[in-house]
């Protein structure tokens, strides 16, 4: 009797793949690991507006997972329970989970892994993918250097990593193009989440004489900060700091990670899966500048839209004559920045 | 420009440190009953996400902070219920304190991150632009106040009372203090509670005035730093107070020196506190003879029948 069955689901199984297999977004479900709340405003929500994007997209059936530290057992927990209710395609969203997805490949050689601002692939089912938030970066800059009357624009930045590096100086090469006489101070948290410590470099930079400020952290310490100095502020990742500090916003780079997701989706639906690492941008339109407020004058505003449909027409580079792995490799400051960089 | 970086560093220097001292001296009393508190992370995040909810609802900052310190101060009772009625271990206890403040904060404060705090807590007489010394400390605002007068007071009541030597005697000796007729569970319970309090309105404080919005883990390790501050002080109110300006200093101080070009190394600097603490720890142990100051029944159940 059981024999039977087992035949029965076999010649199923064939007469199925026989068919041709027909590419059918029903037999995947896709699991996403966030390091944080899917509302914080900042970098896991962008992932989280992308998932919503995916599912509206493709009608593929999706679930998630809140603050999961870069903890390979926290993680392992979290993607297996996923595995086990039939989920295939696991998204981890933070640097930290760069090792154990790369196990857990091995592992789940039928699950695809993909990991967000990672550097490791496999050749089936592992790859890492990254947006060139540093394209939004400059354009912001031309707004930053046309607002800044003390000549001074202060950057309160993460870590000395070449993604943290490559924002500062493509912001620094935008405010150079509008203000050659104004300079870019950074000043390290060497956090990439800390409220109290944003504060107080953001404080610190603003007491040196900066009249606009950016940062690089998940929080929106250094806007609030800035509003309360009667400063003007650069946001990051969303363009929730229009809320928080309504009156220092003036834009923000921002992730769009759900055209991305959807290709990378369908990529494993038909597929057409390669582990080719995806690093794109504007052109893409995973990352964009966020609506500029009215603080900027409208030739600045238009000098924005030109220069950001050179870069998406791939005729303006930001990095002259720099390749892709001068990019992900930067340990330079230009020369309008002022910091320290050991 | 030099001045008012100087200003500025001093003024982020009462900052920090008020935010960590309000909860070492909330801490520093629950220790003195003779209760090992290691919930203050988690209390302080409840009394910051309960402060700053009332204040986005109802824009009146004086509800904000009573709301913040109930809270945290009902929180802290969980502690109170499972160490000083129920006598279970208090560092299990006080771990789980954290942990859940942390959770529930998160979970209470979901549709507030990113929220603009329409009526911030200002200072008493605010002055745009202080210009020297003077004015930046009449520029705090009241909770820098109340930390003045809690320390004087604290201090005078643990010192030259009555009431001050029989509370710390529970502490010390709790099976001689219910000998005299003090009743142990009830000062330990309250103490733990006055401990929540602090703790609520150290995280009110936080999100009403020093970073004015809510996120998740707010509050990023300033309990923990708060409890070595305790020790560091030797459970005494002005040396907690000088132990938080000295920490609040290197807090401030890091990324100032920065726009001068110096780099101190972050790392360090994180765990100054902690080294700081175990070196008077060590300075203690050897000139005075392991006196530091901790009450000398700290973590220890009390058991009547046990007598």
């Amino acid at each position: 009797m059981r024999r039977s069955w087992a035949v029965g689901l076999i010649i199923i199984s064939i007469l199925t793949m026989a068919c041709g297999g027909a590419a059918d977004v029903d037999d995947y479900k896709a699991a996403f690991v966030y390091l944080g709340s899917a509302n914080d405003g900042g970098w896991t929500q962008a992932h989280d507006e992308g998932r919503q994007y995916l599912v509206e997209e493709t009608g593929i059936e999706t679930a998630f997972t809140e603050d999961v530290p870069p903890d390979a057992t926290e993680f392992r927990t979290v993607a297996e329970a996923y595995i086990e209710q039939g989920y295939n395609i696991i998204f981890g969203t933070t640097f930290g989970y760069l090792d154990i997805m790369e196990e857990m490949a091995l592992e789940y050689p039928d699950v695809t892994f993909l990991h967000c601002s990672g550097y490791k692939s496999n050749d089936s089912n592992y790859t890492n993918y990254f947006g060139k938030i540093y394209e939004a970066r400059y354009l912001s800059g031309l707004a930053a250097g046309s607002l800044t009357e003390s000549n001074k624009i202060g950057y309160v930045a993460a870590f000395p990593i070449p993604e943290v590096i490559r924002g500062i100086n493509a912001f620094a090469n935008g405010v150079k193009e509008v203000n050659p006489n104004a300079t870019v101070e950074v000043v390290w948290t060497n956090t990439w989440f800390g409220p109290e410590e944003e504060t107080q470099a953001a404080n610190a930079l603003l007491e040196a004489g900066a009249d606009v400020l950016t940062q690089h952290q998940d929080s929106a310490s250094t806007g609030i900060a800035a509003e309360a100095a009667g400063a003007k502020w650069i946001g990051y990742h969303t363009g929730y700091g229009q809320e928080a500090a309504p009156n220092a916003f003036v834009t923000a780079p921002v992730w769009n990670w759900g055209p991305l997701y959807t290709e990378m989706v369908n990529a494993v639906v038909n597929d057409e899966f390669t582990t080719t690492p995806y690093w794109t941008g504007m052109s893409d339109n995973v990352v964009d500048l966020f609506e500029v407020s009215d603080d900027v004058s409208s030739d600045i505003k238009t000098l924005i839209e030109d220069r950001k449909q050179e870069i998406i027409d791939g005729t303006f580079e930001i990095f002259e004559g720099s390749s892709d792995g001068d990019l992900l490799g930067m340990f330079y400051f230009v020369d309008n920045v002022v910091g320290t960089l050991d | 420009m030099v001045d008012i970086q100087f200003l500025g560093l001093l003024n982020a220097t009462l900052q920090a440190a008020t935010l960590l001292f309000i909860a070492s001296l909330g801490e520093l009393i629950t220790e003195k009953s003779g209760i090992l508190n290691l919930g203050v992370e988690g209390m302080i995040s409840i009394g910051a996400v309960a402060g700053f909810m009332t204040a986005v609802n109802t824009n009146n900052i004086f509800l904000a902070i009573v709301i913040g310190i109930l809270s945290s101060s009902i929180f802290a009772s969980i502690h109170a219920i499972v160490t000083v009625i129920l006598k279970q271990d208090q560092t299990v206890s006080g771990l789980i304190l954290t942990i859940l403040g942390l959770a529930l904060s998160s979970l209470l404060g979901k549709n507030y991150v990113g929220r603009k705090l329409e009526t911030k807590l200002e200072s008493i007489f605010s002055i745009e632009n202080p210009s020297n010394v003077l004015e930046v400390i009449l520029n705090q605002n009241i909770i820098f106040y109340l930390a003045i007068i809690f320390t004087i007071t604290i201090s005078y009541i643990l010192k030259n009372t009555m009431f001050g030597t029989r509370f710390q005697a529970v502490g010390e000796d709790s099976k001689a203090a219910d000998s005299m007729g003090l009743n142990v569970t009830k000062t330990q319970f309250i103490a733990t509670c006055i401990g929540g309090a602090f703790a609520g309105l150290s995280g009110v404080y936080l999100t009403l005035s020093y970073v004015p919005y809510w996120t998740d883990n707010m509050t990023a390790g300033r309990g923990w730093i708060a409890l070595a501050l305790v020790i560091f002080g030797g459970w005494k109110p002005y040396r907690t107070a000088l132990g938080a300006l000295l920490f609040g200093f290197l807090e401030a101080l890091v990324p100032r020196l920065q726009t001068y070009g110096f780099e101190l190394n972050p790392y360090i600097v994180k765990i100054a506190p902690y080294i700081i603490t175990i070196l008077v720890l060590v300075m203690l142990t050897i000139y005075k003879g392991g006196k530091t100051g901790a009450p000398k029944n700290i973590g220890i159940p009390f058991f009547r029948e046990n007598r």
